[in-house]
């Protein structure tokens, strides 16, 4: 019951949080300069004052901004995230369209990240003295300071033109049809530059924070008890020390999915991934109003769920949070 | 008589291979009996127990010497392997802080059940079932429901007594306890005492008990060793060193704890200290390790290492002879 009510409360606060995050969001574009009735009639090349008006009054741009504000609000309630002005289509389709392959790369990416950051992490904390675990550090750094879309040029480079065995953009070949089979295999194929690339980064940043960690956590207490009871290395390190050791890369991962999402701006545009980063990329540069704001809200609730994710993951990990019940 | 269940010879431990952290420390323990291991921060105590364990902190501390028997066996000539087996069957830990000690993220349960586990070829249910039955034996109320407790969720007394059914899972040969009762209250200490002396009368274990507190000597030890800065310096039956002790040191130890007939005559005096620290590692001479601090104390002892004098079951390392000088007694 007391779980319940808990759950109940983070529902509602997660609704309050992402309806403001939309007012927000609406006002902040609003007060950018910039006219999309002009970008419009641009489009069309050129228009007189009067056919802006007529523009403007198609897209309701005549309004108030109160008066837009509300019937904005009121249309995402009800699943209308709008028209875009510049594919014709409506916004949640776009929308949901892209979603898919950037959940794909999100997933792909922050999956090698946590597999691979942790591993290095833990084998370098094991003999932190070893080569090995120097070059850990070092590559962390590097990969912790080269920003996302050199790392991703760096790999074009590297296997699609010095040793071309991956494709270098795109999500899947048309010159090619085949099953679903090879259709799954071709996205697959796609995926290995982009995903790495997105993955890097949070490798190298997950990899020093589980080294630290890990570092610490072997020097505990508990880790002394489990080596004075004669416990298997496996055990120890796989059991006593990696599941406190973890427990900062959870809060973490959770931090930075929002920051994630933006890397996977970056990644989309260099190996033109047909996802929600392309077009959040393209509607910046067409003006494109409704399509921006419509993948600010998608994001902002992927964030939250996202968060929401984590928090469980962490009170399934920490029985303290558990126990912690509403404060935690 | 009996072999000695442990019995530690001449061990040395080296910080980088220099500086000596223990210095020829030779100590034994029979089964069913009770050693003290006495004596300030920094002198060894925990490293002696450690060493023992073979669980020292750093690679960069090496034993440098000597042996160290279980059984007759010696556990330095050991593969890590052979050694991971004897910790928690044969020989036992206990740690003196028992909030940090146990993995705050399982059960009771889990905990005690993987020492049980480690030492028997059993399921979960038959591992559940003899955890029960070992936290009744250290007197936890209500043992089934313990098992599902997080340590979170318990006191720090309750949390040791799950520590020491977690050590005597394996039905260790021997149990050693660094400061067990340290972190606790004083009505608990006298639980765990209790517990430990119950298990000790059920099984014959052999306790090496590591404290700073001569009164948990009296109240436990049969046999104790008192050390300073790295070296045994008297050692002896635990009764006839706290009646009349021989070393300065101990002479000095015993002589600050506190005693109600002190109190009796003339209000309560200033408690004794003992002047000044235990010197560092770099600062330790071949002479007499306490000769900075002792009243006693002359050139002989500050250049060379004293003899370590015999008489009957009590040895003490001092120039000034079995009674340093003065008759048994206090400074």
């Amino acid at each position: 019951m007391q779980a319940l009510a808990n759950l109940g409360g983070r529902l509602l606060s997660a609704l309050v949080l992402i309806g403001c995050v939309i007012v927000f969001n609406f006002l902040l574009i609003n007060i950018a300069p910039g006219d999309p009735a002009t970008v419009i009639a641009g489009e069309m090349g050129g228009a007189s004052e009067q056919v802006l008006a007529e523009i403007r009054a198609a897209y309701g741009l005549d309004q108030p901004m109160l008066v837009r504000l509300g019937t904005y609000v009121m249309r995402i309630a009800t699943g209308d995230l709008g028209y875009s002005y510049y594919y014709n289509d409506p916004v949640a389709d776009l929308i949901l369209s892209r979603l898919g392959p950037t959940l794909l790369l999100l997933i792909t990416g922050l999956g090698i990240a946590i597999v691979l950051g942790v591993w290095l992490g833990v084998l370098s904390a094991l003999r932190p003295d070893s080569p090995f675990s120097h070059l850990v550090t070092v590559f962390s750094l590097i990969g912790y300071s080269a920003p996302v879309f050199w790392t991703g040029l760096l790999l074009i480079i590297l296997f699609g033109s010095a040793w071309p065995i991956f494709p270098i953009g795109g999500i899947r070949d048309v010159t090619q049809s085949g099953g679903p089979l090879f259709h799954v295999f071709d996205v697959a194929h796609h995926l290995v530059l982009p995903a790495l690339t997105l993955g890097a980064v949070y490798t190298a940043q997950y990899a020093r924070l589980c080294r630290a960690s890990m570092l610490e956590v072997l020097k505990s207490d508990y880790v002394r008890t489990a080596r004075a009871k004669g416990l298997r290395t496996s055990v120890i390190v796989g059991k006593h020390a990696l599941r406190n050791a973890i427990l900062p890369v959870v809060t973490i991962i959770g931090l930075q999915i929002g920051q994630m999402l933006s890397g996977a701006v970056l990644v989309e545009t260099v190996f033109n991934w047909p996802g929600l980063g392309t077009l959040a990329f393209e509607s910046v540069l067409r003006r494109d109003y409704p399509t921006l704001l419509g993948i600010l809200v998608c994001s902002t609730v992927l964030v939250v769920i996202v968060n929401m994710l984590t928090e469980l993951a962490y009170r399934l990990i920490d029985p303290r949070i558990r126990a912690a019940g509403g404060a935690g | 008589m009996q072999e000695p269940v442990l019995k530690v010879d001449g061990l040395s431990v080296a910080f980088r291979n220099s500086l000596a952290i223990l210095d020829d420390v030779s100590l034994e323990v029979h089964r069913g009996q009770t050693l003290g291991i006495v004596g300030e921060s920094g002198c060894g105590k925990s490293m002696t127990a450690l060493a023992i364990m073979r669980l020292m902190p750093s690679a960069a501390l090496t034993v440098s010497g000597g042996a160290i028997r279980l059984n007759g066996e010696n556990l330095l000539d050991l593969d890590d392997e052979a050694m991971r087996a004897i910790r928690g069957s044969r020989a036992a830990m206990i740690f003196q802080d028992p909030m940090t000690s146990l993995n705050p993220l399982f059960t009771v349960g889990n905990q005690v059940g993987e020492s049980i586990q480690k030492n028997r070829q059993i399921g979960r249910a038959e591992a559940r079932r003899i955890t029960a039955d070992l936290l009744k034996a250290v007197g936890l109320p209500d043992p089934e429901r313990h098992l599902d407790y997080y340590p979170h969720q318990l006191s720090g007394g309750k949390r040791q007594r799950v520590m020491i059914a977690m050590a005597i899972a394996g039905h260790p040969d021997v149990l050693i306890a660094d400061e067990p009762t340290t972190a606790l209250d004083v009505t608990v200490q006298a639980q765990i005492f209790q517990v430990l002396r119950d298990m000790q009368a059920a099984s014959g274990t052999a306790i090496v008990l590591i404290t700073h507190d001569m009164g948990a000597i009296s109240e436990m030890a049969d046999r104790v060793a008192v050390m300073y800065a790295g070296r045994v310096v008297e050692e002896g039956p635990a009764d006839a060193i706290l009646a009349a002790p021989s070393h300065p040191y101990t002479r000095g130890l015993v002589s600050c704890i506190p005693r109600v007939s002190d109190a009796a005559f003339d209000g309560w005096p200033e408690l004794p200290v003992i002047p000044g620290t235990v010197p560092d590692l770099d600062q330790r001479g071949e002479g007499c390790h306490f000769a900075p601090r002792c009243p006693l104390a002359d050139d002989r002892c500050a250049k060379r290492r004293p003899p370590v004098l015999h008489d009957g079951e009590r040895r003490c390392a001092c120039w000034y002879g079995m009674a340093g000088g003065q008759p048994h007694g206090r400074i």
